[in-house]
């Protein structure tokens, strides 16, 4: 079809019939990408939740387990280690702080027992007695380890606990049953307390 | 459903017709002009609704009719339309592509089409469509896109009556085509 006076307006009729048209058919594909991009959008919300609400609990069961882990603190032998007093203080302080659920003065604590037992771990040279004082000072820094792990559960922040307390459990540490169990107990979905 | 049906459908002013045809071959249609021709997702995206456009406009005018296909799918036709406008976009570039002369004449264009002034004048009459403004823009693609009655088109655009429907429908056809007449000649006098 050419062009002339005598068909240009059945033509410009045409145009707006295309325009029009296209215009349409971009309206479709936008309608299209929206629905598409709200699927995965919904499902990546759904998931969230899903994980949220699994954290919420998570977070929930590793604070029962840490306040049932505190119970005997009152009774914490509170002679301490030789040496390190200081060391000690803070550590009993902070399970203390644990217990009445002070977390952060019981991270303060716990970091300056943590400290104070280092210190004194470097200046210890070969001799047997030092090998000696070496292995007490570290089963300290094992004591510090595990309540900054019940800490964590007890303030709520059950991923930060988890690597601790796996280490534990993985090692032949005195706690590495507690470990197990608190493990067990707080991350298995088919755990059913007794 | 049928080709038939397809065309019976958007002749009647079945949008959902259309959209069907325009889903049931787009994706081919996008990666044949891809592989084929190298064309980007975007561009063949752009040229398959140019493609589908023209294709409504001929079913609606009675060009095309489920006769005039003779044989033909839609498919091929909807094909050869959007071939050649690939085709006539390159050659406006003055870009040299190998063209499927025969697919192209099953359009039902003539050779015409393919005359670059006449080209120059179809673009110069699109780009004044484009170029309208409102009401006048959703005046005449309700009247002649949608198809709606004088009486719908009041009742759509709020006016007191038919009449002034179909006076504002007149007014912004009339101002259009002055317009592109202006615009024609401006372009012939170059």
């Amino acid at each position: 079809m050419t062009i002339d006076e005598e068909n240009l307006e059945e033509v410009i009729d045409a145009a707006v019939r295309e325009n029009a048209a296209k215009e349409h058919l971009r309206s479709v594909e936008r309608r299209r990408k929206i629905r598409f991009g709200v699927i995965p959008l919904v499902a990546a919300a759904a998931v969230a939740s899903v994980f949220l609400v699994m954290d919420y609990r998570i977070a929930e069961r590793g604070y029962d387990a840490a306040s049932f882990v505190m119970r005997g603190t009152a009774y914490l032998d509170r002679a301490g280690y030789r040496g390190v007093e200081q060391a000690s203080e803070a550590l009993l302080s902070a399970a203390e702080q644990i217990y009445r659920g002070e977390c952060s003065a019981a991270e303060e604590s716990l970091d300056e027992a943590w400290t104070l037992t280092e210190t004194e771990i470097s200046n210890l040279g070969n001799s047997d007695s030092d090998i000696m004082r070496r292995m007490e000072l570290e089963s300290l820094l094992e004591d510090v380890k595990w309540y900054k792990a019940i800490n964590y559960l007890k303030s709520k922040r059950p991923r930060k606990a988890r690597p601790i307390l796996q280490e534990f459990a993985d090692s032949g540490s005195v706690y590495a049953g507690g470990a197990a169990g608190l493990i067990e107990e707080i991350w298995s979905s088919s755990y059913r307390p007794l | 459903m049928s080709d038939s049906d397809i065309i019976t459908g958007i002749a009647g002013g079945d949008k959902r017709t259309f959209e069907d045809l325009y889903w049931r071959h787009r994706r081919p249609f996008v990666s044949y002009l891809r592989h084929s021709q190298g064309v980007s997702t975007e561009d063949a995206l752009d040229i398959y609704q140019d493609a589908c456009a023209a294709l409504h406009n001929n079913i609606v005018t009675g060009r095309l009719t489920p006769e005039s296909l003779e044989g033909a799918t839609l498919k091929t036709y909807l094909f050869a339309v959007g071939t050649k406008i690939l085709f006539n976009r390159r050659r406006k570039k003055q870009t040299d592509i190998l063209f499927d002369t025969e697919a192209a004449l099953k359009t039902g264009e003539t050779l015409a089409d393919d005359d670059p002034d006449h080209q120059e004048r179809l673009a110069v009459i699109r780009m004044c469509v484009r170029q309208m403004k409102s009401p006048c823009k959703e005046l005449l693609s309700l009247r002649l896109w949608t198809g709606l009655s004088s009486a719908e088109i009041a009742a759509r655009m709020n006016y007191s009556s038919d009449r002034s429907a179909i006076t504002q429908v007149s007014k912004c056809r009339q101002k259009l085509i002055t317009y592109v007449k202006s615009q024609l000649k401006g372009y012939d006098n170059r």
